[in-house]
């Protein structure tokens, strides 16, 4: 093991010997410190007598609560409460000129569809749990035609990908499935397999991706999900007693008759 | 803007030399990052300041008004006197009292600096040395033949560096080196493990061990640019 060395007798020569090196050169930069503030240190000081406090009352001896207006209502209770915020899980944002610049910085290929796992994988962007949304800024920056899938984009985005004769896909991924597919070697690693890709099954989701105007992936799929309506049933219940009854009657029709709905409402 | 401005190099050529007769016995390169950094006053004024921080052990007491020695119990009745309220002894109002903020050590005085920054700093130090010729490396170990403590004045006296400041930075215990030198007042040993700036610029010959030296540039590393994630085998994880 390493020995302790004689980690320096400089402080006992320091008062002897002149500090050589460029020890005693070293300086802040200009203007990187400030003087601490010190008050009640005497008159010649500036802030002696009253600290900058000013004369008497509550505010030279303690301190006012913060958005206290002196016993009038404050603001902050004069209004009612107007609005909310939405709890809708909101998209990370990238924009096409930024998507140009990666690609000239080597770090998406253009020659490839860009999906959302080259576009995290380029590190451009941080979280991606709630999907990826393309802006239309910088589309003029464009310099080839690209072939993107993402979550959404938005209008000037996909006319821009249209006009320069790429393509846009709209896709749905859930917050697992988007992990599988951005890091499917953390997913393997934490669920030891990867999961199936899930379809959206909300109304909102499906609409939305079965619509052409979003050019999603679900307007000429085989066999899309459909959104149900919940004040529909298809079904209409029996008893078990009664479809049982139904069979007998069936098999033999000289038995004496109950109906179904006598059955039903004497709840037998 | 000169259109014709060049490249800065990327690496030094520097000497690598034996010991103890400091021979050069090769030309090393090290990169441009690591001993040809510009100088920095700032940056290392800085790492010294944080380094400064850390050192400070804290050991001062303040005496407040319960360290006095003096009794808790109130002087005097709040009420009925006819004079002042008064609490007690070591109240700080008082000539003989405590003080109002008091501290017990160890006082911990310590900064904080990010260590790349740090890292920037010992390397820009190391680059100040070398530039200024101070900054001498070694092949194989820092040792002598015996731990005479003649062996170690002579040494200083050869190379013309008696009385200097001279900082020997080695990679594990060099009893010769340590016994030859102990009389040498100026004269520092110190393990490459505890290096820091401040060791660096107060050298006025700094011999390091080219060993000791990769071990400082690889726990001073030169940040990486940001790259991105390798791309994916597809027949890796097929979904």
């Amino acid at each position: 093991m390493v020995s302790v060395g004689r980690v320096s007798s400089w402080l006992r020569s320091f008062s002897t010997s002149r500090v050589v090196g460029s020890l005693d050169k070293l300086a802040p930069a200009p203007g990187s410190t400030r003087q601490q503030n010190r008050v009640g240190r005497g008159p010649g000081s500036g802030r002696g007598k009253t600290s900058g406090r000013g004369q008497k009352g509550q505010k030279a001896r303690h301190s006012v609560k913060p958005w206290f207006e002196g016993g009038q209502t404050p603001i902050t209770q004069l209004f009612p409460k107007v609005g909310f915020r939405s709890k809708l899980p909101k998209p990370a944002e990238i924009s096409l000129g930024r998507i140009q610049q990666l690609i000239d910085q080597g770090r998406l290929d253009a020659s490839k569809p860009i999906t959302m796992r080259e576009i995290y994988r380029s590190r451009a962007l941080g979280n991606v749990n709630n999907g990826i949304k393309i802006l239309g800024a910088g589309a003029e920056l464009l310099k080839q035609p690209l072939h993107i899938t993402a979550t959404k984009a938005t209008a000037p985005a996909r006319a821009a990908l249209l006009e320069s004769e790429g393509s846009f896909t709209a896709h749905y991924y859930s917050p697992l499935g988007l992990r599988a597919h951005t890091r499917p070697e953390a997913t393997l690693q934490k669920y030891a397999r990867l999961p199936l890709r899930a379809r959206p099954t909300d109304r909102r989701n499906i609409e939305f991706y079965r619509d052409p105007e979003n050019l999603g992936y679900l307007v000429d799929a085989p066999n899309p999900p459909q959104v149900k309506n919940p004040f529909k049933s298809g079904r209409v219940k029996v008893s078990p007693l009664a479809s049982k009854l139904a069979e007998l009657e069936a098999a033999d029709p000289s038995a004496p008759r109950a109906s179904v709905f006598e059955l039903n409402s004497a709840k037998i | 803007m000169s259109l014709r401005a060049g490249k800065a190099a990327s690496f030094v050529l520097a000497t690598v030399r034996a010991f103890p007769s400091l021979e050069p016995v090769a030309v090393q390169p090290v990169s441009a990052k690591v001993l040809g950094l510009p100088p920095r006053r700032d940056l290392l004024w800085q790492a010294v300041t944080f380094e400064r921080d850390a050192e400070r052990v804290g050991s001062k007491v303040i005496l407040g008004r319960s360290d006095m020695g003096y009794s808790k119990k109130k002087l005097r009745p709040q009420k009925g006197t006819g004079r002042a309220r008064m609490g007690d002894r070591g109240n700080p109002i008082r000539h003989d009292g405590g003080l109002a903020h008091n501290r017990h050590a160890p006082n911990d005085f310590a900064t904080g600096l990010p260590s790349s920054t740090y890292s920037l700093a010992l390397r820009t130090a190391l680059s100040e040395q070398y530039r200024a010729g101070r900054l001498f490396i070694i092949d194989g170990e820092i040792e002598f033949g015996s731990s005479h403590s003649l062996v170690g004045e002579t040494f200083l006296k050869e190379h013309g560096i008696k009385g200097n400041r001279v900082t020997f930075v080695v990679g594990d215990h060099r009893a010769n080196l340590f016994d030859a030198t102990s009389d040498c007042i100026k004269v520092d040993l110190i393990p490459k493990e505890m290096v820091n700036v401040q060791d660096i610029l107060r050298a006025e010959r700094l011999f390091i061990e080219k060993e000791s030296l990769q071990y400082l540039i690889a726990k001073f590393p030169v940040p990486e640019p940001l790259k991105p994630i390798k791309p994916l085998q597809p027949q890796e994880f097929q979904l």
